[in-house]
């Protein structure tokens, strides 16, 4: 049976890329109100994400406010789904 | 949420409690912005009919130039929704689809414009009729299909059939008078943007 990718197999990491592949773009905000989790967590966790290339983050302004919005890339896609045939394999789906 | 080790039937449920809540839903907001639209054509169409009909001063038809308050007022609020948290892909491609739309009906406005300075004849600004239901018929049909919303696609082909039947007629007589061009337009409005617009509306509610 297939290894569960690490980086993936973590709640709060799997939530991101879940919401990523979902929306085209999503910000810091949206995601921190999905997900439940404290600024602080959710920032350590992109960052992990960013830096493996599953992801990428976009800091700009909104005026004067900042505003960091993510995506998910091609490579984060592809383990995205490699991340579920290896799950369907362990519950045998 | 943490950064804490799932079970496989865990993690299988987190990815689908995050598409679920992550779904576009349809927000009030869309059914505004086409209730604005299409209110907006109607009173201005009403008023251009009565005040054209009974004064018999073409003149009124200058009226129409409101609706780039309505278009700017309209950028203002797509801005601040560009700012709200996300953006899925039927965003995009709706965003995409009324661009074109958009740039579209400017090119119809100044051709137009072109037209009339070249020629000196005004009655070339009839053509704006068949423009506005053609391309604005087509750019709602789009969008329909895109949320899959019926009453849309509906309103909007309804559209485009009414505005090619006025472009045929305008060929074949030289030009319409406003006796008929105008409640045409009004009806396709009510039909493809208030109509669906209450739709979606009630639709977004119902979703509260």
């Amino acid at each position: 049976m297939r290894e569960l990718n690490p980086l993936l197999h973590s709640q709060l990491r799997l939530a991101i890329i879940s919401i990523l592949m979902n929306v085209e773009k999503a910000d810091f905000v949206y995601l921190r109100e999905k997900t439940e989790s404290t600024a602080g967590n959710l920032s350590v966790q992109l960052d992990k994400l960013s830096e493996a290339g599953y992801i990428n983050i976009e800091k700009g302004f909104v005026g004067k406010k900042t505003r960091t919005v993510c995506n998910i890339t091609d490579k984060g896609r592809a383990a995205f789904y490699e991340y579920v045939d290896a799950l369907k394999d362990y519950l045998k789906l | 949420m943490e950064d804490r080790k799932l079970t496989e039937k865990e993690s299988l449920e987190l990815i689908s409690q995050m598409i679920i809540n992550t779904r576009r839903r349809i927000e009030i907001g869309d059914s505004n912005i086409l209730l604005l639209w299409g209110l907006s054509t109607v009173v201005i169409g009403l008023a251009v009919y009565i005040l054209v009909m009974t004064t018999k001063n073409p003149g009124f038809h200058g009226l129409w130039g409101l609706l780039g308050l309505v278009g700017l007022y309209n950028a203002r609020i797509e801005k601040k929704r560009e700012n709200n948290g996300s953006q899925s892909y039927t965003d995009r491609i709706s965003k995409g689809i009324w661009n074109v739309i958009g740039v579209t009906a400017i090119t119809s406005v100044a051709c137009s414009f072109i037209c009339q300075v070249l020629t000196g004849i005004a009655a070339v600004y009839g053509c704006m009729v068949f423009f506005a239901l053609i391309i604005i018929g087509l750019g709602v049909a789009m969008q329909g299909i895109v949320i899959k919303e019926r009453s849309m696609v509906i309103g909007g082909t309804f559209s485009v059939c009414c505005g090619m039947l006025l472009a045929c007629l305008m060929i074949a007589y030289g030009s319409l008078y406003v006796a008929y061009t105008m409640p045409v337009l009004i009806v396709c409005y009510i039909v493809m943007m208030v109509i669906p617009g209450t739709i979606l509306r009630s639709k977004a509610k119902k979703q509260k």
